[in-house]
């Protein structure tokens, strides 16, 4: 952006004062540190003692560690960290400590290796851990035994959607499975709700090979939520699609109607940060731009990171019937936002009924569990009506290399869940890459399942 | 509660009466603030004017009275003036001092660019009525980062999104922004 659009931007003042009404009404600025601050600034200048004062000190948010750049399709960051925590004395005895364990470690290793000099196979130099942090968790040796793998799950669902002043209705399929090379044999394409039903299912569909997690035996149970509308009953006419989707697997799938037009498609995505887009059937004259623009929007709307705009369309489509292939590339600053949170993480949350948060401000990370009155997971995307959802914090502990996180609720029916993230897979940003990260999730009822992002 | 449980409470705990204000009008002050403000400011400053605001309105507290007006559009009064003073304080004209009681507030254009400020309100105006109609979130990222003069981190962190998509969608909208304008006049 040229300093001539930038001082266009920096215009956006010196409102009417119903402007500024309105702006500080639905965009508040102040944060509760800050009011904190002003709080404390009035009262001082009131003449009120520091005793009358009980108020915290709370540091600026500020300073500002990160630059970003405003040049178009180009992101920089370049600043210098701090740390308002200093090392206290405790950390000292904790780094003595664990100082001590070491020790102690090691010396048992050395031992322990002349007790077995015998046995050629033990060598010290290769100890024997690996890097798959589950053989470290108790919990995880299950996941790893296998036992409680599911090897492949589909879920399907539908949405309503109003973007852009078009109104239609979206039904997806996702799918996931632990080898890459499983085949997508079926899809569903239901028959299009009421556009009045403003709201989605998401209802997970065993895989229709013979990998299911045989502990499984009962879905979740029901958690009531409120339902502004009637729910429609969703018809699953499951029919074959074409070659090109049998011989590919595909991350979502989805069936857009739009003014009695309709098409249906899937999209895989790779990790060279390009989507391809699968059109298996179209039908009507309005599809066109119309449906791939609402295609791509939802597609944007699910993965807001990926922005549409920088699709580079190629090969044939939008002619009626057409079955052909079409691929779109992400350009560099695409690529860049693909990268930091690949699709595949929340295909993969989205299988496990949730949704993923990483807050950058506190360094916390969330995981959101969304229910709906039957008892299966249901997602929303922004554009749609939303239920009563419940933001279940997740606390995390590092071990060595890996970031463990934990959560215990009841509240669904959870005893336990467990995240282990590979430091390694966390970016700079915070953004965690899920690629390969199964999430261990225990029942009250004494289900184990596993879920992964299916990569 | 209302303009007359506030005053009841101003005499009774002015620590709460300072606390009410801040939370029930602390965002209108902030943001009427920063509309004359405008970038000239540090957040500091802002907070400071806005503290000052608070200090001016409960030293004249005594001459409001619930029965003759409203505690909002008596504190947003207040507030304009001293963001006005504020305003040519930072821009180095702090010689000019406004009385309290006028209405109607604006800054005072000087003699040869009334007509250019009376433009630069209208395209402000506008402006905002582009912004207002992008959709969220990109309304939001628009008005943290443009009116609130508010960092990219900052905006990431307030929607939930990461900086590279906030950054993202900030382009697209600035673009958008600037093609809606163009159909209708020149920058």
């Amino acid at each position: 952006m040229n300093e001539n659009e930038k001082d266009f931007m920096e215009r956006l003042n010196n409102l009417d004062d119903s402007s500024v009404e309105e702006i500080a009404e639905n965009y508040p600025a102040l944060s509760e540190n800050a009011k904190k601050r002003i709080l404390k600034q009035s009262l001082i200048k009131s003449g009120f003692t520091a005793y009358d004062i009980e108020i915290e000190e709370e540091p600026y948010e500020e300073p500002e560690i990160i630059e970003e750049s405003e040049e178009d399709d180009e992101i920089s960051v370049s600043g210098i960290e701090k740390y308002d925590n200093k090392i206290s004395w405790h950390k000292y005895a904790s780094s003595a400590v664990a100082m001590l364990v070491a020790v102690i470690g090691i010396t048992s290793v050395v031992l322990l290796h002349r007790n077995m000099n015998d046995n050629d196979d033990f060598d010290i130099s290769n100890p024997p851990y690996i890097d798959n942090p589950f053989d470290e968790q108790e919990p995880m040796t299950e996941i790893v035994s296998g036992s409680y793998i599911d090897k492949g799950y589909r879920a399907n669902g539908y949405d309503y959607a109003n973007i852009n002043g078009y109104e239609g209705s979206v039904q997806y399929g996702m799918t996931t499975a632990t080898e890459s090379n499983e085949v997508v044999t079926e899809a569903v394409i239901n028959t299009a709700p009421e556009t009045s039903a403003i709201n989605s299912t998401y209802n997970e569909v065993p895989p229709a090979d013979n990998h299911q997690d045989p502990v499984v035996t009962a879905p979740p149970p029901p958690v009531t939520a409120p339902q502004t509308t009637a729910q429609p009953t969703v018809a699953d006419v499951t029919e074959p699609v074409s070659s090109e989707a049998q011989k590919t697997y595909l991350d979502l799938l989805y069936y857009v109607e739009v003014s009695g037009s309709s098409e249906y498609m899937g999209f895989d995505f790779s990790p060279d940060g390009s989507l391809t887009k699968y059109v298996f059937d179209e039908y009507g004259d309005a599809v066109s731009d119309t449906v791939i623009t609402i295609a791509y929007e939802i597609v944007e709307n699910q993965f807001s990171y990926i922005s549409t705009d920088g699709f580079k369309r190629t090969g044939t489509i939008l002619n009626p019937n057409d079955t052909g292939d079409f691929t779109v590339k992400f350009d560099d600053g695409e690529v860049y936002n693909f990268n930091m949170q690949r699709p595949n993480f929340k295909a993969f949350f989205f299988l496990g009924g949730t949704n993923w948060f990483c807050n950058e401000s506190d360094n916390t990370f969330e995981i959101e569990f969304i229910d709906d009155y039957s008892g299966n997971y249901i997602i929303y995307p922004e554009n749609v009506v939303t239920m009563e959802s419940t933001k279940i914090p997740f606390t995390y502990t590092k071990n060595g290399y890996e970031l463990i996180f934990h959560m215990e609720d009841s509240t669904y029916n959870i005893l336990k869940a467990e995240l282990i993230v590979s430091e390694s897979n966390i970016s700079e940003f915070d953004t965690v890459n899920l690629e390969n990260t199964p999430l261990f999730i225990e029942y009250a009822d004494g289900r184990k399942r596993t879920f992964y992002n299916g990569n | 509660m209302s303009d007359l449980e506030w005053e009841e409470l101003l005499s009774s705990s002015p620590k709460d009466a300072y606390e009410y204000l801040i939370e029930q009008y602390g965002n209108l002050i902030y943001a009427i603030v920063l509309n004359k403000l405008g970038s000239y400011g540090t957040r500091e400053d802002i907070e400071d004017c806005v503290s000052d605001i608070m200090v001016e309105f409960l030293k004249n507290a005594g001459s409001f009275s619930a029965g003759t007006g409203s505690l909002k559009s008596y504190i947003s009064t207040i507030a304009k003036h001293r963001a006005i003073d504020a305003f040519r304080r930072l821009v180095g004209h702090n010689n000019l001092s406004l009385d309290a009681e006028d209405e109607n507030i604006s800054l005072p254009p000087s003699e040869n660019n009334t007509e250019e400020e009376a433009g630069n309100h209208i395209f402000s105006e506008r402006l905002w009525g582009v912004v207002r109609s992008l959709g969220e979130p990109d309304s939001s990222i628009i008005i943290y980062q443009y009116f609130y003069n508010q960092k990219v981190s900052e905006v990431s962190r307030r929607l939930g999104m990461t900086s590279g998509a906030v950054q993202k969608r900030s382009i697209r909208a600035r673009k958008k922004i600037k093609a809606i304008l163009e159909k209708g006049e020149e920058l």
